[in-house]
């Protein structure tokens, strides 16, 4: 059964892509957390957290996707999630509210227009 | 779970260690798959599954820890109809997820809060549950119904 990964890029000054993959469970997100939280929200910018490449996605990931985007909120950057054509990723963020109040794109160009990095 | 195993039901007995909870996914996908339950249940029942081990962990107490949990999915075969049942029986402290209401959506980010996201999860990805405490145990069961065609 897959881990988890985690990957991120700065695209530029103000926008960083994170990239996850594998099992969001209380074991992937144990490996994980930290890293994702500080990568999300340690400055103003942009951040497109690609969820796309992830299998499996439970309550404890939903929780350390919300902590961060509220952290970087406070810290006056903005979050937008990418699902892709991940129809049970995409379902669970719909079920739980999230896709409320963070941006959900299938899409990368739309999710980075959001990000208002429509030149990248 | 005293009763003895039903035709055409799969058994596993784990330990409230969330390393555990992945060899229960992988016992679940297998069954299933063993059973004809559609990928779409599977991944259903596996998140559900997920959340209310993951709860035992959180709030079953020591006695939780301290006992195997049990877990049976069994499936009824077309034509009787087409669904499947995950049973999971534990030690841990009674709970009724059935009778717990669930918190208002939230409207903002800075309203939204961590707590009752696995239990809004499994109430929207299974099509019934019940609960009851058989012999000392909790015993949780978690219903999907699917047409032949899905």
């Amino acid at each position: 059964m897959s881990s988890v990964s985690l990957e991120h890029e700065d695209l530029a000054d103000d926008l960083r892509r994170i990239r996850l993959g594998g099992r969001l469970d209380m074991v992937g997100v144990g490996e994980i957390e930290l890293r994702f939280t500080s990568l999300a929200a340690s400055k103003p910018v942009g951040v497109l957290v690609d969820l796309s490449g992830v299998t499996f996605l439970a309550s404890v990931g939903l929780r350390s996707i919300i902590h961060s985007a509220k952290a970087l909120d406070m810290k006056g950057g903005r979050m937008a999630l990418l699902v892709g054509d991940n129809a049970l990723v995409q379902s669970t963020l719909e079920t739980v509210g999230i896709a409320d109040i963070i941006p959900v794109f299938t899409e990368e160009a739309a999710a980075l227009d959001s990000l208002g990095a429509g030149a990248h | 779970m005293s009763a003895p195993p039903a035709p055409g039901s799969l058994f596993l007995e784990i330990h409230a260690d969330p390393l555990e909870f992945r060899r229960a996914s992988c016992w679940l996908r297998e069954s299933g798959a063993a059973l004809a339950v559609p990928e779409e249940q599977i991944d259903r029942l596996e998140l559900c599954l997920n959340e209310v081990l993951a709860n035992l962990v959180e709030h079953g107490g020591e006695a939780a820890a301290q006992h195997p949990i049990q877990l049976q999915l069994e499936a009824v075969p077309p034509p009787s109809g087409c669904g499947a049942q995950l049973v999971v029986s534990d030690s841990g402290k009674p709970f009724d997820s059935g009778q717990v209401s669930l918190k208002p959506m939230p409207d903002s980010l800075s309203e939204a809060s961590p707590g009752g996201l696995g239990l809004r999860l499994v109430k929207a990805f299974s099509d019934g549950m019940a609960y009851r405490v058989l012999d000392g145990r909790n015993e949780l069961r978690i219903a999907m119904h699917w047409t032949p065609e899905s």
